[in-house]
C-alpha cells in the first residue's frame, strides 16, 4: 500500500491551508486490447467519493489519469480496468480486480 | 404538421440521446444482473416494449409519458410495428421496469434487449473427436484411457473464443520436442518459415527438425493444426506460427546442453511462446534455469509439463517428492501443466504440486496429428496438456498485441474455472478456461498521485 501526502506546491514550507485541493490520480496503461478500445476503459474508486469514470475515447489507449478534487483527508484509493468483452463472449463487460489500494493524505 | 405523439416522441428520442450521452460518461461499470433464464445474457439496462396493435394514439402517449415520468428514455423504434427500445432509468432493476411494463394494459410484450454472438465451429473432419475444444460427453473412438466418454462441458471453453480469434500467426511459437513433421496435410502450412524447413535440429546438429518420433508433430497439432481446412484436426490456434526445434533424441532424452541451446534459439528467432513437453527429476540444474531466465528476460512465456510419474510407478508429488525440472523451477514466465481426463478429475498419470505446478487441461484420449504425411494418434499425458495452454499463450498475445509475458501468465492463471480436482494440487486450482482468459483484464498497476 502506497502512501502519499503532502503537496506538491514545490515550496518546501507547511503547504496551502486545508480544503479543497486539485488532485491528479495516474497509472500505468493496461495491455488488453479491450481495455483500450471501445466500451474500455477504467474506474477510480476514492473512499467517501463518488466512482470515477474514465473511459477509452479515441487513440491507441485509454486515458491513464483523471483529476478530481478532494478536501482535506485521508482516503484510499483503488483503479480498475474494463472492457466490453465478456467471459462467455458477449459484449456485456468484465471489470478487472481493483489494483493495489492506494493512501492518499490530503493535508 | 407534426402530430402531438410524434412531437412528444421527438423530445424523448432528444431527450435520451442526451440521457444516454450522460450515463455513458458518469455511469460506474456494472455488471448486469440475471433476468429470467439463468444463462440469458442481455444489454444492461435495455428493455423492448411492443405496444398492443389495439392501444391507440392516447393510450400510447399515455405509455410514452409514464416511461418518461419513471425515468425511461426511448433509445429507439424498432422496424417493427409496435415495438419500441427503452432504456431503463438510473438505479432501477431490470426485473421491476419488466415487471412494470407486463403490468400496463396497452403492452404486449416486454423483454430484455438479448444477446446473441457469432460462435466459430471449424469443419474439420475429426473436430467432433477433440473433447478437450467440445465436451459433450462423446466418446473418442480411438481412445484407450478409461474415462471414455466424458462429462459434457468439461473442456476448455474454445469456441467462443474462437467468435474473436483464430488467427495466431503473429505470435511465433517454439516446440522443442523430437521435432515437427513439418509436411504433415495439417501443419504445414502453420509452420514458422524463418530459417530452412522451419526450425533447428539440436540432436543431429542440422537445420532439418523434421519429426520420425510423432511425439513433437502432436504436441505441434494441438498448439496449431490448420483449423477449418476440412481436414483432419484443428489446434487452439487455427492459424499459427510454429517453430520447430528438435531438442528430444531417438528415445527421447534431452540434456541440458541441448535444451538451453534450444531455448537460445527459439528466444533469438523471434519465439514469444516456447513450449517443452518433456520433464526430469531433481537435482536443480542452474545451467537450465539460466535459459529460462534468459526467456524471461526477453519476454517469452514458458509451458511445461508436470509429468506422469505415476505411469512410471513414481510419486508424482512434485512438491513432497523430489522436484521435476523444468515445471519446478520459479520463473513468473513459466507456467506448469497437470493433465485432467473427460470427467475433469486428475488424470491417473498426472504429476501436481500446490507450490509447482500451475493449471490442468485435457490430457487423456488426445487426437492429434503423427509422423507421416496424413497421420493422426490418440495419446495421454501430460505432453499433451501443455501445449494447449501454450496456445491458449500464443492466442492472448495475438489477441492482446501489447501483452507482456506477465499479463499472459495472469490471463492464463486468472482467467480459468476451478476445478475440485486441482483444489490444493495446484497453485490455482484452476483448469485453462479459453474464453475467459480472453476477457480477464489485470488489475490496473502503478498508481501515484499528485496533491496541488
Amino acid at each position: 500500500m502506497a502512501v502519499l501526502s503532502g503537496c506538491g506546491n514545490g515550496d518546501g514550507g507547511s503547504g496551502p491551508p486545508p480544503g479543497n485541493h486539485t488532485v491528479t490520480l495516474a497509472w500505468a496503461a493496461n495491455h488488453e486490447k479491450g481495455v483500450n478500445s471501445a466500451g474500455g476503459g477504467y474506474q477510480v474508486a476514492i473512499s467517501g467519493q463518488p466512482t470515477i469514470n474514465v473511459p477509452f475515447t479515441a487513440g491507441l489507449t485509454a486515458p491513464t489519469s483523471t483529476v478530481t478534487t478532494l478536501w482535506t483527508g485521508t482516503y484510499t484509493v483503488t483503479v480498475s480496468a474494463f472492457a466490453a468483452l465478456d467471459a462467455q463472449g458477449g459484449s456485456s463487460g468484465s471489470l478487472s480486480e481493483p489494483s493495489q489500494p492506494f493512501t492518499l493524505i490530503v493535508p | 404538421m407534426k402530430t402531438p405523439l410524434r412531437s412528444l416522441a421527438l423530445a424523448v428520442l432528444v431527450g435520451a440521446a442526451l440521457t444516454l450521452y450522460a450515463q455513458v460518461a458518469a455511469a460506474p461499470f456494472a455488471p448486469p444482473a440475471p433476468v429470467g433464464a439463468a444463462a440469458s445474457r442481455y444489454v444492461p439496462g435495455e428493455v423492448l416494449v411492443k405496444f398492443k396493435p389495439a392501444a391507440g394514439t392516447q393510450e400510447r402517449m399515455a405509455a410514452l409519458a409514464a416511461m418518461v415520468a419513471r425515468g425511461h428514455t426511448v433509445v429507439a423504434s424498432l422496424n417493427q410495428p409496435g415495438w419500441t427500445q427503452v432504456k431503463v432509468g438510473a438505479g432501477q432493476t431490470m426485473e421491476t421496469a419488466l415487471t412494470a411494463y407486463r403490468n400496463d394494459p396497452n403492452v404486449e410484450y416486454a423483454q430484455p434487449n438479448y444477446l446473441y454472438h457469432a460462435t466459430a465451429v471449424p469443419n474439420d473432419t475429426q473436430y467432433g473427436q477433440l473433447w478437450a475444444f467440445k465436451n459433450t460427453g462423446q466418446t473418442v473412438t480411438t481412445g484407450t484411457y478409461g474415462s471414455n466418454p466424458g462429462t459434457a462441458d468439461d473442456d476448455m471453453n474454445i469456441e467462443p473464443a474462437w467468435g474473436h480469434i483464430t488467427d495466431c500467426s503473429s505470435v511465433v511459437v517454439a516446440v522443442l520436442d523430437t521435432g515437427v513433421n513439418y509436411t504433415h496435410q495439417d501443419l504445414a502450412a502453420n509452420m514458422w518459415n524463418g530459417s530452412p524447413n522451419h526450425g533447428h535440429d539440436f540432436v543431429d546438429n542440422d537445420n532439418d527438425p523434421m519429426d520420425l518420433d510423432g511425439h513433437g508433430t502432436h504436441v505441434a497439432g494441438f498448439i496449431g493444426a490448420v483449423g477449418n481446412n476440412d481436414t483432419g484436426t484443428t489446434g487452439v490456434c487455427q492459424e499459427a506460427s510454429i517453430m520447430a526445434v528438435r531438442v528430444l533424441d531417438d528415445a527421447r532424452d534431452v540434456t541440458t546442453v541441448t535444451a538451453q541451446r534450444g531455448i537460445r534459439f527459439a528466444v533469438d528467432n523471434g519465439a514469444r511462446v516456447i513450449n517443452m513437453s518433456f520433464v526430469g527429476g531433481g537435482p536443480f540444474d542452474p545451467a537450465f534455469s539460466e535459459a529460462i531466465t534468459y526467456a524471461q528476460n526477453n519476454d517469452v512465456v514458458v509451458v511445461v509439463v508436470a509429468g506422469n510419474a505415476l505411469a512410471n510407478n513414481g510419486p508424482n508429488d512434485n512438491d513432497a517428492a523430489a522436484a521435476r525440472y523444468p515445471c519446478n523451477f520459479t520463473q513468473p514466465n513459466l507456467v506448469c501443466v497437470a493433465a485432467l481426463d473427460q470427467h475433469y478429475a486428475l488424470a491417473s498419470f498426472s504429476n501436481w504440486g500446490a507450490s509447482s505446478v500451475d493449471v490442468g487441461a485435457p490430457g487423456t484420449n488426445i487426437l492429434s496429428a503423427w509422423a507421416g504425411a496424413a497421420s493422426y494418434n490418440t495419446i495421454d499425458g501430460t505432453s499433451m496438456a501443455s501445449p494447449e495452454v501454450a496456445g491458449l499463450a500464443a492466442m492472448l498475445r495475438a489477441y492482446n498485441p501489447q501483452y507482456t509475458y506477465a499479463d499472459t501468465v495472469g490471463a492464463i492463471k486468472n482467467g480459468g474455472r476451478s476445478v475440485p480436482a486441482l483444489a490444493g494440487k495446484t497453485t490455482t486450482g484452476k483448469a485453462v478456461d479459453v474464453m475467459s482468459s480472453l476477457a480477464y483484464i489485470n488489475p490496473p498497476t502503478g498508481l501515484a498521485a499528485t496533491v496541488r
